[in-house]
């Protein structure tokens, strides 16, 4: 069997806390708490949870733009840790990013052309025409007319925007796109639109997503799997289906509920009480109890790891299972 | 900007008006409030009528006394509305200095406030920076000091835009609690359709700075009239149906400002146009009673 696309495996991160004169370490926040995962070539997997869980810190963590404290990244099979910068450079070409803001993530002085080429102008050695060319291509296939190629960002719609930074990163020819909420600060017509190109993409080129969003219909329609994060780990993981028809974790179910239906009839939504807690004093126990519906005191000392309860279906959490 | 937006809240229920960024959602919040910076913008006309008296004709001093004591309203981004170097507890107070209130009774109705919108602890938050607050609990100290003079309308900008969904279905319930409490008038500005669907008695649906439909909640979501309405739900519908393969858009995007036509505002976009909609501007209709919509070629029943 080859190997997945991407695998992830037990990775961490903890941001040390400094404080006082000497700036000695005080604390340590920990973001991202041993997670594993695996996408497959041509697979999406959707990532969801609330501001705070640590889903934009793991994607930055796959690209080790951020160092992780402890964890192993493989992807096409080689390792992205434990070598050193150039190689990693080389390895990651076919991993590329989206980012949420396109308005942030697109330098406003420059052309379209120049932000859509800046990835072959860092690899060097393309010709002018080679690389003019493969511009036009990209913007074509996120279907921005090339005219937009001498325009500034601040000249285009959100949405304009939004395919430029998609652009940049298909101009690598890329296996496996991470996109952070890439559609989270667009308009719901044009949210559609955005949506629709990157299933397209998909179709089109076989490329992997990991996706992702904190709208949990965004996330249903782009993903094969699921995994809903809660404060730095993976409380469940599973099929597309499995995770959005048959939801076990209690964190899951309450986030499935707290999303307003399009039903006008009044309904008793079940809200999740109380916030997400510090990440600097995460409870004993299992993280959500203090919020948890279902809690026992055994969930104040027991950390719950993932069990698997069917096909492709896991979840951390020991009371829901039974 | 907008143009001859026409609307009535009474007593208790609450209006949605929906509509994707630059519609002038807030433009018309700001209008009714009088907070458009001056001199870039101005109200050319309209009247705003509070229990029957036209608050235009105050002048802005008197209008003062009404702002935030009538009227009130809670912004969209609780980071940047509060004041970052200051305590809660001392904005809370400068409120209801307002409102007369001074030593211990001041404080005891900040600590009144902080409880009834749900933040325990409150002596203790008192003492609290903007930064040591989540997000949801910094929205809830500005519907503290909103609610604060027990205002007869309250006027919410996107609360709950910037806030986890979690977070969003508790300060929504908060907000109608409060709504029943205070028997106030609240106006909900949103572009979330299921916000609308869930809190909204009636609802106001804007494109291109006009009222392009007019309808109760039930009405709009069965048997929406404008093309605009109607493909906003069905791309929504889209997206939480779990059979679908391809999502359903509104080709084409909202034109820039200025970059409307003489004709109807949605005539770019329109699957339905015909001919008139180019030259001729379509005026609010009064198809079914109260619901409206200003579409010459209106989508018939059963579309969705």
């Amino acid at each position: 069997m080859s190997p997945p696309l991407l695998k992830v495996e037990a990775i961490s991160k903890s941001f040390p806390l400094r404080a006082g004169v000497l700036g000695r370490v005080k604390h340590h926040l920990q973001a991202v708490d041993q997670i594993s995962l695996t996408v497959e070539a041509n697979q999406t997997l959707g990532l969801v949870g609330e501001s705070g869980s640590g889903k934009s810190t793991l994607a930055r963590l796959i690209l080790h733009l951020i160092q992780p404290t402890a964890g192993k990244v493989w992807f096409e099979g080689q390792p992205l840790h434990d070598i050193s910068y150039k190689e990693r450079l080389r390895r990651r070409k076919g991993l590329q990013m989206i980012f949420q803001d396109p308005l942030d993530s697109l330098n406003a002085r420059w052309t379209i052309g120049q932000l859509v080429a800046e990835p072959l102008l860092i690899e060097k050695g393309h010709s002018r025409q080679k690389i003019d060319y493969e511009v036009d291509q990209a913007l074509e296939r996120v279907g921005l007319p090339s005219q937009n190629k001498h325009r500034y960002p601040h000249e285009l719609s959100g949405g304009q925007r939004q395919r430029v930074g998609i652009a940049r990163a298909l101009i690598m020819g890329p296996r496996l796109i991470l996109a952070d909420e890439p559609v989270s600060a667009l308009d719901v017509s044009v949210q559609a639109q955005i949506l629709n190109l990157l299933q397209e993409l998909q179709a089109d080129m076989g490329v992997s997503f990991l996706f992702i969003a904190h709208d949990i219909h965004v996330i249903r329609f782009m993903s094969d799997r699921i995994a809903v994060m809660y404060m730095g780990k993976i409380v469940e993981i599973g099929s597309q289906e499995e995770v959005t028809n048959n939801p076990k974790h209690p964190y899951t179910v309450g986030l499935w509920a707290s999303v307003p239906s399009l039903d006008p009839q009044p309904q008793e939504v079940q809200v999740i009480k109380g916030e997400i807690p510090s990440l600097i004093h995460i409870p004993m126990g299992c993280a959500f109890h203090p919020r948890c519906p279902v809690a026992q005191e055994s969930c104040k000392s027991f950390t719950p790891v993932l069990q698997n309860i069917a096909e492709d279906h896991q979840v951390a959490c020991p009371v829901a299972v039974v | 900007m907008v143009n001859q937006v026409d609307f009535s809240v009474g007593p208790g229920e609450t209006l949605g008006v929906i509509g994707e960024s630059g519609c002038g959602k807030s433009v018309t919040s700001l209008s009714i409030m009088r907070l458009i910076p001056k001199p870039w913008g101005r109200i050319d006309s309209g009247q705003v009528m509070l229990q029957g008296e036209d608050l235009f004709l105050r002048s802005a001093a008197d209008f003062r006394k009404i702002r935030g004591r009538e009227i009130s309203m809670v912004f969209q981004d609780p980071m940047t509305s509060l004041n970052p170097v200051l305590t809660i507890g001392v904005q809370l107070f400068e409120v209801l200095d307002h409102l007369g209130l001074t030593g211990k009774q001041k404080h005891q109705r900040a600590i009144e406030l902080l409880n009834e919108v749900g933040i325990s602890d409150a002596p203790q938050r008192l003492k609290a920076y903007a930064h040591e607050l989540s997000g949801g609990m910094k929205q809830r100290v500005m519907i503290a000091m909103a609610i604060a003079a027990n205002p007869k309308v309250l006027i919410a900008d996107e609360p709950t835009t910037a806030l986890d969904v979690t977070i969003q279905a508790q300060i929504l319930r908060l907000l109608k609690k409060l709504q029943s409490d205070y028997n106030m008038s609240l106006v909900l500005i949103t572009h979330d359709l299921g916000v609308v669907a869930q809190v909204c008695d009636h609802v106001l649906v804007m494109y291109g700075g006009h009222v392009v439909e007019k309808a109760a909640v039930s009405d709009l979501f069965r048997s929406p009239l404008h093309p605009y309405t109607a493909g906003l739900i069905r791309s929504i519908k889209s997206l939480t149906d779990k059979t679908t393969k391809k999502l359903y858009t509104i080709p084409g995007q909202v034109p820039r400002l200025g970059q409307f036509g003489q004709g109807c505002v949605f005539y770019s976009r329109c699957d339905q146009r015909k001919e008139r909609c180019e030259i001729e501007k379509p005026p609010l209709s009064n198809e079914a009673g109260e619901h409206q919509a200003a579409c010459f070629y209106p989508v018939s029943l059963g579309v969705l």
